[in-house]
């Protein structure tokens, strides 16, 4: 059933990462595709058990977090404050490749690497994150086309993937002009990080009343209701009154248009059009619809759907066996779309594989998420979910979110778990300190 | 209007029926769910590791008392699931 470690060495040698050898011949072989919090947590946990030689590929080296991103947008964490290497990763015994990957070949778990070479797993785990979807902004498309200026991204960043997209936007909100206007546009369902653009609504305006008392922030949402929705409320409101204001899908209707280059106005501004408004302003950060990355809906794992669908009690793939999608890419509603979530999906395959590669019964499945989001800095609230699976389907079967009304020392405690939190996951998810 | 209401009441009773032994969720996966916040050396409480029965009534202290997240996340696991992550955490240095 396991087989031997394929010949194909040539990738590894070639990036000299050649670390796991051939007295890895007999082991079961995994591949992971991403070494975000779900991929890297994959491979650490794995690593620990018998039986199995864990490869991780990605073309980053060293990664950096989209949880904390909102606090480098804001200048009170530094991008290297967030950035992870792949040294703890190596250290616990994972042959880690730095090439992306190009093509799946589900079926036979074979992966085709960006420098042309391929590589057979026994194993195959899909982490690779989400991928923002431009298309179904209309406007993006033409307005790249027509002022040939770059990618819409350049001048509304999204700043969903942290790093140089998180520097642009720190950039846009430094210069934004006395009482400018700081414009988030919302997602529709399911996306990464579902409390992340409240949260960055916040921090942003607390940055505003040291740096800029006459901005605002505006949110055009492409929903009616979001997650710890009164929770956020109340804590803008007793933050920063009306620096806030929040705009719902029924309200304004849908995105239709983003304004841009030579379609800004005389003062410069750009903007969105939805189905009943136009709204201008300073800075746009334009958080578009996503959807798994096209190397996994080029494989068909998504069944044209857009993510991944998975068996909820071991997140297998439903398209091919020994092939797990765990994390943003897979379906896994009700389960957010969180680092958390990807962290843990990750213990669960860790689990199943090692069961499968030991001969053992599969492990009874319980899926926890947390998400700590800060208010402001010293104002934190949480959303938890605990879920199992019956009848192949996965249940929400506890969790709950902090209460509205709380004192301040609640909120105060939450902010100190929230940073708690992040030391903690970043260890158990990379292996180290940033 | 009242067969939708019995349907609802159906799922209730269902989601709350007791967990059949094949359902007691492991509880090796149930620890490994704790190391994601409790990893940390600092802003959130170490996991304990003294006598099993003195965890249990700690776990027990936490679902039931007013916190942050562990009541909600505890108030979800069984009696055997408890005693189960009780034991372990105690054989764990």
């Amino acid at each position: 059933m396991i087989r031997r470690r394929q010949l194909l060495q040539a990738p590894l040698l070639l990036t000299g990462m050649s670390a796991m050898p051939l007295l890895a011949s007999s082991k079961a072989r995994v591949g992971i595709v991403g070494g975000g919090f779900g991929g890297a947590t994959l491979a650490r946990y794995l690593v620990r058990q018998a039986g199995v030689s864990v490869t991780l590929i990605d073309p980053v080296s060293a990664f950096i977090t989209c949880p904390f991103s909102n606090l480098v947008l804001t200048g009170a964490k530094t991008l290297s404050e967030i950035t992870f290497s792949r040294r703890g990763l190596i250290r616990d015994g994972v042959e880690f490749i730095p090439l992306g990957v190009t093509g799946i070949d589900a079926a036979r778990r074979e992966l085709t690497l960006s420098d042309g070479s391929k590589d057979r797993f026994d194993f195959l785990v899909c982490a690779p994150g989400v991928e923002m979807n431009y298309e179904s902004v209309a406007g993006a498309d033409s307005a790249i086309a027509s002022h040939g200026s770059g990618h819409i991204s350049q001048r509304m960043p999204h700043a969903w993937k942290a790093g140089d997209q998180t520097q642009l936007l720190a950039a846009q909100l430094g210069a934004m002009r006395p009482g400018g206007t700081f414009l988030i546009t919302a997602p529709p369902n399911p996306f990464r990080c579902p409390p992340g653009p409240y949260e960055r609504a916040g921090l942003v305006a607390e940055w505003m009343t040291h740096h800029n008392p006459a901005g605002k922030v505006l949110i055009v949402d492409q929903k009616d209701s979001f997650t710890k929705m009164p929770l956020f409320l109340e804590g803008w409101r007793k933050r920063y009154g009306d620096r806030v204001e929040w705009i719902g899908l029924s309200q304004t209707g849908e995105l239709r248009e983003v304004i841009d280059g030579g379609k800004a106005d005389k003062s410069g501004k750009r903007g969105i059009r939805t189905d009943f408004d136009e709204f201008r302003a300073d800075v746009v950060n334009l958080i578009p619809p996503q959807r798994a990355p096209s190397v996994l809906r080029d494989a068909g794992l998504d069944e044209g759907r857009g993510w991944c669908p998975v068996h909820p009690d071991s997140f297998e793939s439903r398209v091919a066996s020994n092939v797990f999608i765990i994390g943003d890419a897979a379906s896994a509603a009700p389960m957010p779309k969180s680092a958390f979530s990807a962290n843990n999906q990750a213990k669960l395959v860790a689990a199943v594989i090692a069961a499968r590669v030991n001969g053992q019964s599969a492990p009874t499945a319980w899926l926890v998420n947390t998400c700590y989001s800060l208010v402001a800095s010293d104002y934190g609230i949480s959303v938890s979910g605990t879920y199992r699976a019956r009848d192949d389907m996965l249940i929400q079967t506890g969790g709950g979110q902090s209460p509205t009304g709380a004192d301040e020392q609640v909120h105060q405690l939450e902010a100190t778990y929230t940073h708690g939190w992040y030391e903690s996951i970043t260890r158990d998810s990379f292996g180290g300190a940033a | 209007m009242r067969g939708f209401c019995l349907l609802c009441l159906l799922c209730l009773l269902w989601l709350a029926r007791p967990l059949s032994a094949a359902e007691t969720a492991d509880s090796a996966l149930i620890l490994n769910s704790c190391a994601t916040c409790h990893s940390a050396t600092a802003g959130i409480p170490a996991l304990p590791h003294h006598q099993a029965d003195a965890i249990l009534t700690q776990l027990h202290a936490l679902r039931d008392g007013e916190n942050t997240v562990m009541h909600r996340l505890l108030a979800d696991l069984s009696a055997e699931e408890l005693q189960a992550i009780a034991r372990q955490l105690a054989a764990t240095p």
